[in-house]
């Protein structure tokens, strides 16, 4: 039992050490999403998040991080969120094998690579090309209740893959 | 007293144990989190210059490259003014993509009809999408518009379009991006970055208006579709259904619109009632879907 003692004690503070350093931070990186009450689509929105917002991550679960914003917490799902952030925490950062993995949030911060600069230009160098339309075409948007309610309307009910 | 020692020590030696599994002394903890701090930043500084292909591109770029792609398509045919239809399709099309692997790209998935009697959908990056009123006529309910567009959220969701970019213009790019240290771009410098954004589109456009994805790439799409549709609830079998028509439709017209750039309709029919079959996706229509769609039936 003596000899159990200092190996028990070890596991105790070793998790601790480990409990102090596994809080994860993601960054998003869509143009803006929601932060929703429960981990699905149709859940209702408790906030609302943009591009390069950090966020404090609490929980992660089949695909969802659940998030602090303020003083709500929510989920947002992976697909918003940055690559790297999403892949390793905070300690990996200290580790290394995975250090030299791209992060679009870095990429993104830096405020640059193929963006509206860009877009402008090849507008200038295009001028018969449709951005109107383009503009047009984006502001279709279809609202999580009008959704929910079409799936209920047309008898849809989502299952799982076998 | 004895026992106080010995406790402080087991204490001591369990604490230092502890530190050690994660790589660091007690002592030289705080040391290892400076470097840890400088290694970060160090990576945010070269992170640029590391990036070697389309699957490096940020949901941004992608979004920036869809846009352009878009308003190549949308130059080349007018959208079909019909705002309830419009609506339809995009509902049906936001279900889709909230079951599909990618729910959220950098602005969201867009859906729309466009004026073309060739029988044709476009998936351009980042969620902007196509179908011709060619298709959509030749559509008998809603579980094969929903598989139609499953198939094309699929294209996006696997980053077909962006996969058709040739490796030498992101190289470009790229070693123009990672040189720059500063976030204002020279005047050179994004010229150089146009062009090779214009290649960029053009790699994309060719490839999905004239080319056409490889015959695994449409492989790949119907299956994920078939899965998508699956988990909407729609049923799969849609899709099967809708390939049978264009199967039937194409004899002797191969070298057109949607045969052109697909493999045969025979051949991915076949395939995609084997993959329902092995993978158990089968669905079920209801009266109330079909029922709707007819609200919507072409025009």
């Amino acid at each position: 039992m003596k000899v159990l003692t200092p190996l028990f004690l070890a596991l105790i503070i070793f998790s601790a050490v480990h409990a102090g350093a596994a809080p994860k931070s993601i960054t998003i990186v869509v143009k803006k999403t929601s932060v929703r009450a429960d981990k699905q689509f149709f859940a209702p929105a408790v906030a609302e998040v943009n591009r390069l917002d950090k966020l404090d991550v609490l929980e992660e679960s089949n695909g969802w991080f659940k998030v602090k914003v303020g003083a709500k917490t929510g989920w947002v799902h992976k697909s918003a969120v940055g690559e790297a952030q999403k892949e390793k925490g905070v300690l990996s950062m200290f580790g290394g094998d995975d250090a030299s993995k791209v992060s679009q949030d870095e990429v993104a911060l830096a405020g640059k690579g193929f963006n509206e600069k860009v877009e402008k230009e090849y507008k200038k160098k295009n001028p018969k090309l449709d951005f109107t339309a383009v503009d047009k075409m984006e502001k279709i948007t279809v609202k999580d209740d009008k959704i929910a309610s079409f799936v209920k309307e047309g008898k849809l009910s989502p299952k799982e893959l076998k | 007293m004895m026992k106080y020692a010995y406790l402080a020590a087991v204490i001591g030696f369990c604490v230092a144990l502890a530190f050690s599994a994660t790589g660091a002394s007690a002592l030289d903890l705080g040391d290892v989190l400076m470097k840890g701090l400088e290694k970060k930043d160090a990576i945010i500084k070269t992170s640029k210059a590391l990036r070697k292909g389309f699957t490096d591109l940020t949901d941004e770029e992608e979004y920036y490259i869809g846009r352009s792609v878009a308003a190549k398509i949308l130059s080349d045919y007018k959208s079909v003014d019909d705002k309830a239809l419009t609506d339809y399709i995009n509902t049906v099309g936001q279900t889709l993509a909230r079951f599909s692997s990618r729910p959220e790209t950098f602005a969201g998935y867009h859906f729309l009809l466009i004026k073309s009697g060739e029988t044709n959908a476009f998936a351009a990056p980042g969620g902007f999408i196509f179908i011709t009123t060619g298709l959509y006529s030749k559509l008998k309910n809603e579980e094969q518009l929903a598989c139609v567009l499953a198939h094309e959220i699929s294209h996006v969701t696997l980053k077909h379009g962006l996969g058709a970019i040739k490796s030498s213009r992101l190289t470009e790019a790229f070693t123009i991006l990672g040189t720059e240290a500063v976030k204002e771009y020279s005047p050179s410098q994004l010229a150089s970055l146009t062009t090779a954004f214009e290649g960029t589109i053009d790699d994309i456009v060719n490839k999905m208006v004239v080319n056409g994805y490889s015959r695994s790439q449409e492989f790949d799409a119907d299956e994920e579709a078939v899965k998508v549709a699956y988990k909407a609830g729609y049923n799969p079998a849609g899709l099967a259904e809708f390939l049978g028509t264009l199967a039937e439709e194409s004899k002797g017209d191969e070298g057109a619109g949607f045969n052109k750039t697909h493999p045969p309709a025979a051949d991915r029919k076949a395939n995609t009632e084997k993959i329902i079959k092995s993978k158990k996706l089968e669905g079920e229509d209801d009266p109330v879907r079909i029922r709707r769609f007819s609200k919507y039936a072409a025009k």
